[in-house]
């Protein structure tokens, strides 16, 4: 589970406007909001001021606002831009907070701890139907082989899963299905959804390794 | 184990209006699980493995785990006898203890998290106000202190700029002083006295020691505890839960200088039971 590659780690419906979705990966906590230009922000989960998750904050459309002293951060460069403690002076220009790359793509947003690594290299169509997310209570090395022996009956096309791995214990399976057929999709997802369950019943159960 | 500064300190365990009498409670203090009964008459005894020093002083029991090396700070305004005195609240809360006690010395919160009652925007600003650490009484002092509050208190009826007082005689206990609405020539005192469970959680006991002849005791306390219910998921979210004691672990401004000044006093006394060291 590399800190440089791309892991899933939201659905785009996470993100409805003026939200602020809690996200996590290999171990990092995340504050990721869509502002009203549509620019998704990953942000590390805490204000720099008082260390006050910025997942409990204010989405404001261009900017984000803590819920403690009302330290407001900017969309794309996460620059602390107003301390209404001291309302006439600026912030000094070192205030930034930790930003984490992002790509919206097959109704997901993906990111990556480190910076810069390569393009997300997927070949899905641009809107599969996203499967609800199935957080699972075991690490991420246990869930792959449940995933790779997936095969409920009746399924229709395959899902495409991702795992994403919240940190070493747990992780979230992230399922698309590619080319939904026109109608069903309800019922598509209610069987994945039961089937899901049923192997995280299962991933749970096991020991770890 | 906690540092032997920790250790040696008088810590609250219980208020005693909330005690049933002759009857062994059980509480934990620093890890380490005590049983504690309150006999009446002001007297009262606690235990871990062995027989533990006691103290009744404010309405709490106080115990250590240690030898306590100095008698528990004092309060003279508890003595006088027209103030409403009692415990409003003791509440749990998943944060460590200095983490609670820089919350209860912090101004400009007020306006997002007390909106409506101990601040309201655009009434932010933290004008600038003066800290001293006094080596003569050992405690931090923030003096000068002025913030805009639509309502002050239970006996306010309209919004006014308070002034307060706010000394740290304890590493885990604070108080402050603010002008009495009742009274210009007197203030109103209330104290946080936090009993560090573990490093990260703790139960926050709030004393009221105040003027208010029109207010009747759950009114006060509810005033309290609806200012501390909004503090207390503000505090569940702050990571690290232990303190930095690093300068620059955090980002402070102008506005922090009572917290830079408490950080660095805890630094000097040696503490390492819930908060992270500096380097």
């Amino acid at each position: 589970m590399s800190a440089h590659a791309w892991h899933p780690i939201a659905a785009a419906r996470d993100l409805p406007p003026r939200h602020v979705f809690h996200a996590k990966l290999l171990g990092q906590e995340l504050a990721v909001w869509r502002a009203d230009d549509g620019f998704i922000n990953v942000w590390e989960n805490r204000c720099l001021h008082r260390g006050v998750r910025l997942s409990i904050g204010l989405n404001e459309g261009q900017e984000l606002k803590c819920q403690y002293h009302g330290w407001r951060y900017a969309s794309r460069t996460a620059g602390c831009t107003y301390i209404p403690a001291h309302p006439e002076g600026a912030p000094a220009r070192r205030i930034a907070n930790r930003i984490f790359p992002v790509i919206e793509r097959h109704g997901l947003i993906w990111s990556a701890l480190e910076t810069s690594p390569d393009d997300l290299q997927t070949s899905l169509p641009p809107d599969p139907l996203v499967l609800r997310e199935i957080a699972i209570d075991a690490p991420a090395a246990i869930v792959e082989p449940l995933l790779a022996a997936y095969d409920p009956p009746g399924h229709g096309p395959r899902p495409i899963f991702f795992i994403q791995p919240t940190d070493s214990e747990s992780c979230v399976i992230r399922g698309v299905v590619p080319e939904p057929p026109p109608t069903g999709a309800l019922a598509l997802l209610r069987l994945h959804d039961a089937a899901l369950c049923a192997l995280r019943d299962v991933a749970e159960q096991r020991p770890a390794a | 184990m906690p540092d032997p500064t920790t250790a040696n300190l008088w810590h609250p365990i219980a208020a005693c209006a909330d005690t049933p009498v002759g009857t062994p409670q059980r509480t934990t203090l620093l890890d380490t699980p005590i049983t504690y009964t309150l006999h009446g008459e002001g007297h009262a005894t606690a235990a871990s493995s062995s027989m533990l020093p006691v103290l009744i002083r404010y309405g709490y029991i106080w115990t250590s785990l240690g030898t306590p090396t100095a008698d528990l700070f004092d309060i003279p305004e508890y003595a006088e006898p027209d103030r409403r005195r009692f415990n409003a609240a003791s509440v749990s809360v998943h944060v460590s203890a200095p983490r609670a006690v820089e919350n209860f010395l912090d101004m400009s919160h007020f306006p997002f998290v007390h909106t409506g009652i101990l601040g309201a925007e655009p009434h932010t600003e933290v004008k600038e106000y003066d800290v001293e650490t006094s080596a003569e009484r050992d405690e931090v002092l923030a003096t000068r202190c002025r913030f805009f509050q639509p309502q002050p208190s239970t006996a306010a009826d309209q919004g006014a700029e308070v002034e307060y007082v706010y000394r740290v005689p304890h590493p885990n206990c604070a108080i402050l002083y603010k002008s009495s609405v009742i009274d210009e020539t007197r203030r109103d005192v209330i104290g946080i006295f936090v009993q560090p469970v573990s490093q990260e959680r703790v139960r926050a006991h709030m004393l009221v020691c105040v003027l208010d002849d029109r207010s009747d005791d759950e009114t006060i306390k509810r005033f309290q505890q609806t200012v501390f219910g909004q503090d207390k998921p503000i505090l569940e979210n702050q990571f690290p839960k232990r303190l930095p004691l690093d300068p620059r672990a955090e980002s402070p401004v102008r506005a922090d200088r009572v917290s830079i000044a408490y950080r660095r006093w805890l630094s000097a006394k040696g503490i390492t039971y819930g908060v992270i060291p500096a380097a």
